[in-house]
């Protein structure tokens, strides 16, 4: 099966910060691939130059085999591509359903979310409430809702569904990955190594500069002395930050 | 007295749309697109000149008012795409550039019509002289405008709250990183809104000849009426702006009505008082 | 002669050198070329820009009512001068002094959105505020209404004993500089050579004294008038000069600097244990007395102050202008900028008329889209190039 994203030595530098130094990594068709690595490895930063939203100055970025680089962020958005970032970023000022709208908003056809309200029925009750009326944990789960609720999406970034979430939400967004899961292909930032093990074919780790790894989740799953060295939170071998 | 304040109150509301239409596109295009337009009292300026023009050569009132409009729009959307564009993010180039288009509409319009003011010649009967009902005395200009801005404020109400572009020009307001990431084509958004707000200016610069003249200085003083305004809705907010607006002109007017000396600097006390004591203004404001 | 030596090396002694050649200018009316009393203006109005630039370049905040402090100044001279008879000099600081403390009214009152468009729109209301009050016909006995105020002509801008020390002065450090910088340029040559230089050069000087007597003779004889013009000349030199180099020495001082690091990051800039808030009233307060001096000089340049003419809020538009062309944050270009644009008007309005000001307002967009540094900005970054090498290779 072909890549779905292909990402060749992407170099990015946010004002000076030199954050990307080369990473390369593909999402083949119909596959999660879990993009793990510690704070500051540029994760989100990845998924942004993906997006156009701070663009690569060197390397290349196709998706279903066109190149990305040099496309603004709405066409690039327009080809297929959903986005949930870690920060929620819902809109503040527009209702629910209206923060739903805009994941829909090139989706010809009826635009209805009743999917999106059966994977998340607090939608439902608070369709017509302000963004800013939810609580931290609810915003997150409409940004996730509001990347997937366009069915016709071949390709989610994900960015930390999980984090600061209770038990219970958690437990949300694993049966909304579940579901999405089947129709499009997903690259999911991790915070939790579970998540991944869970839905993950694949895995990439972001390491500072260069540093890269990636295989298959079964031989992270079977060898934790990887998760080991990447994850852990410790400082080792000079590595900083 | 009931007379007096009832005129008062009518002549506030006038104001107060004349206020909305200024005020209103400064606020959609700073709250979407971060620019603090200097050049958008010009556009009030040129619109009353361009329909005041209009209406001496056709006769027509309304046709004047629709090219003031229309040729404003088309300004707004040749200044938006031809020099800002290129210079989004950096709010100085942005704050010189719109500057310097001021200075030139500015001292064109100094050029072509000095320091006189100017009127319509001819307006449509039925907006001349007043009404009567009882004792009140009603200026059936100022009715006009009261009718035109209420029309105006309903149509953009509508087309931010019903329409497509209307929701992706409020998210993007909200963020507009993030609308952009969502496949919100921005950049035609940014072209639209500044055309819509300089054709709001063009007319409410054409709505007001009939009532307070055209002259240059309106362009400056216009823009630093925007200014007030905005402050006191919140930056940002549409709702606001309006209430603002309502709130900025009847104050003036009753003050011109019952305590002259502080009508002129009305507007600006309440500015400050609004920046001392609740800075995000009255509507709480979606940015700052 | 160490210090000296020193001085003369580092940058400032180029502009020294420029500021001595200004010196010269009002000798050139005896000779019918009247350019002091349009250099005089850009003098008092490059103090104004450079207020300005002091406060946007340096800290970023953008005081849209800056004219509020040049119309005070202007107006507290009036007022000195008026009633309380006082001599120029002390109205100067009472100018100085008032724009000084309405910068710290500003700043108290604003604290609470003390920082980019929200501090711009309050300095814009606190400045239409004043305005207005002066434009209505029961301040009018402050204000002096449409017609203004009308002042009395300073002594010491009549003083002839004034423009002596004024054209002597300045004459006499002309020629010790020439004298320096000869001595110092001719080390390696033969003892006659530089014994002859410098005996030419002080004859030069010589003619050049004799010249001055000359026109400091005619003047004696003329009207009070013939005066004013090369007193205010070299009054408001005197006040450009020292203002820059205070300015100069504020901006690398440790004050500077923190002002500097909230232009760039107010928060980092708390974190780290400054006052944002007091280092920003500091700003704004020099600023405005800065301000405040130019409009005590413009007073009596304009012999009657109205609200009209110094409060006019084209008159922030034009000091922006004025900053963003030169460069902003260089204070040279704020001085640049504003001889430039008047220079312009004052040589193209007779000719062309309103149209002038089109062509400044295009300039100035052009000048964003190609210097978005300013002139001074991009000079000093070409390549690391200074203004001393463009101008060498210029020139072949």
């Amino acid at each position: 099966m072909g890549a779905i994203l292909d990402l060749t030595d992407v170099h990015v530098k946010i004002e000076q910060a030199y954050v990307l130094q080369g990473v390369s990594f593909s999402v083949p068709e119909g596959e999660l691939v879990a993009l793990l690595g510690r704070n500051g490895a540029g994760k989100t930063t990845t998924l942004e130059s993906i997006l156009g939203l701070c663009p690569p100055f060197e390397g290349e970025v196709e998706f279903k085999g066109e190149s990305l680089i040099g496309i603004p962020p709405f066409k690039i958005a327009q080809k297929g591509i959903g986005y949930s970032p870690d920060s929620a970023r819902i809109f503040s000022e527009l209702t629910v359903t209206e923060n739903l709208k805009m994941g829909l908003l090139h989706h010809d056809g009826p635009k209805n979310f009743k999917a999106a309200y059966e994977l998340f029925p607090f939608l439902e009750e608070h369709k017509e409430n302000l963004g800013k009326s939810l609580s931290g944990g609810e915003q997150k789960l409409l940004a996730l809702a509001r990347a997937m609720v366009d069915e016709t999406l071949d390709l989610l970034l994900i960015d930390e569904p999980t984090e600061g979430l209770s038990p219970e939400n958690t437990q949300k967004v694993y049966t909304a990955l579940e579901e999405v899961k089947d129709r499009a292909s997903i690259l999911l930032v991790a915070d939790d190594l579970e998540l991944a093990k869970e839905f993950a074919e694949e895995y990439v780790i972001l390491s500072s500069g260069a540093d890269q790894e990636s295989g298959d989740i079964d031989e992270l799953i079977r060898n934790p002395d990887i998760a080991e060295k990447y994850l852990s939170t410790g400082v080792r071998n000079g590595e900083t930050k | 007295m009931i007379a007096t304040l009832a005129s008062a109150l009518i002549d506030g509301l006038a104001l107060s749309m004349l206020y909305f239409m200024i005020a209103s596109g400064f606020s959609l295009i700073f709250g979407l697109e971060g620019i603090v337009n200097f050049a958008h009292g010009s556009l009030f300026m040129l619109g009353a000149f361009v329909s005041y023009e209009v209406v001496s050569y056709t006769g027509s009132f309304y046709l004047g008012l629709a090219a003031a409009g229309l040729s404003m729009a088309i300004i707004g959307a040749l200044i938006e795409s031809g020099l800002l564009r290129k210079k989004f993010g950096n709010e100085m180039a942005i704050i010189m550039i719109t500057l310097g288009v001021m200075y030139v509409i500015h001292h064109g319009a100094l050029i072509r019509y000095g320091a006189a003011s100017s009127t319509y010649r001819k307006i449509p009967s039925y907006l001349q002289g007043t009404l009567k009902p009882g004792q009140l005395i009603l200026n059936n200009y100022q009715l006009f405008i009261i009718v035109l801005g209420l029309i105006i404020a309903g149509a953009v109400f509508l087309f931010l709250n019903r329409t497509n572009v209307g929701l992706i020009v409020r998210a993007g307001i909200d963020d507009v990183d993030m609308a952009r990431a969502l496949g919100a084509n921005t950049r035609r958004t940014f072209t639209l809104v500044f055309a819509i707000g300089s054709a709001l200016a063009g007319l409410g610069g054409a709505a007001s000849v009939g009532w307070i003249y055209a002259s240059v200085d309106l362009g400056l003083s216009y823009l630093f009426f925007a200014f007030a305004i905005v402050v006191i809705g919140g930056l940002g907010s549409f709702k606001g702006t309006f209430y603002g607006s309502l709130l900025a002109g009847i104050t003036h007017e009753l003050f011109a009505y019952f305590i002259p000396f502080l009508a002129g600097p009305s507007l600006f006390i309440l500015m400050a008082a609004i920046l001392l004591f609740k800075p995000e203004g009255l509507a709480g404001g979606a940015k700052q | 002669m160490k210090t000296l030596e020193r001085h003369l090396k580092t940058h400032s002694s180029s502009l020294m050198i420029v500021a001595l050649f200004f010196a010269l200018i009002p000798l050139f009316s005896y000779f019918g070329l009247p350019y002091s009393d349009i250099l005089t203006r850009i003098f008092i109005i490059a103090i104004y820009a450079l207020s300005f630039d002091l406060l946007l370049g340096y800290t970023g905040l953008l005081n849209f009512g800056q004219s509020l402090f040049f119309g005070m100044g202007a107006y507290a001279t009036a007022y000195t001068l008026n009633w309380g008879g006082m001599s120029f000099l002390i109205a100067l600081i009472f100018s100085a002094a008032i724009g000084g403390l309405l910068g710290i009214l500003l700043s108290i009152m604003v604290k609470r959105s003390f920082k980019g468009i929200p501090f711009t729109f309050f300095s814009l209301a606190f400045a239409m505020i004043v305005l207005s009050m002066y434009q209505k016909r029961l301040f009018q006995g402050i204000s002096g209404g449409e017609g203004g105020l009308l002042l009395p002509v300073p002594g010491i801008l009549r003083s002839i004993w004034a423009l002596r020390v004024y054209e002597f002065g300045f004459l006499g450090l002309l020629t010790l500089a020439l004298l320096f910088i000869i001595y110092r340029s001719t080390r390696g040559s033969s003892l006659y050579v530089r014994i002859g230089l410098m005996v030419g050069s002080s004859g030069i000087a010589a003619i050049v004294f004799y010249l001055v007597a000359q026109h400091l003779d005619h003047l004696a004889k003329a009207a009070t008038y013939e005066r004013l013009i090369p007193n205010s000349y070299y009054l408001a030199l005197t006040v450009l000069v020292a203002v820059y180099f205070l300015a100069r020495r504020i901006v690398s001082s440790p004050v500077g600097r923190v002002w500097q690091s909230i232009r760039e990051n107010e928060t980092r800039t708390g974190v780290i244990g400054y006052n944002p808030f007091n280092y920003k009233l500091m700003a704004v307060a020099v600023s405005g007395a800065i301000a405040g001096l130019a409009g005590g000089l413009y007073a009596p340049y304009l012999l009657t102050v109205s609200a009209a003419n110094v409060f006019d809020p084209f008159l922030t538009i034009k000091a922006l202008i004025f900053a963003v062309l030169g460069g902003l944050g260089t204070l040279k270009g704020a001085i640049l900028g504003a001889g430039i644009i008047l220079l312009l008007e004052h040589f193209l309005n007779p000719l062309i008329g309103e149209w002038t000001n089109i062509l400044i307002g295009v300039l100035f967009i052009v000048i964003v889209f190609t210097m978005p540094r300013g002139i001074i900005g991009e000079l000093m970054t070409t390549g690391g190039k200074s203004f001393r090498e463009i101008i060498k290779e210029m020139v072949g």
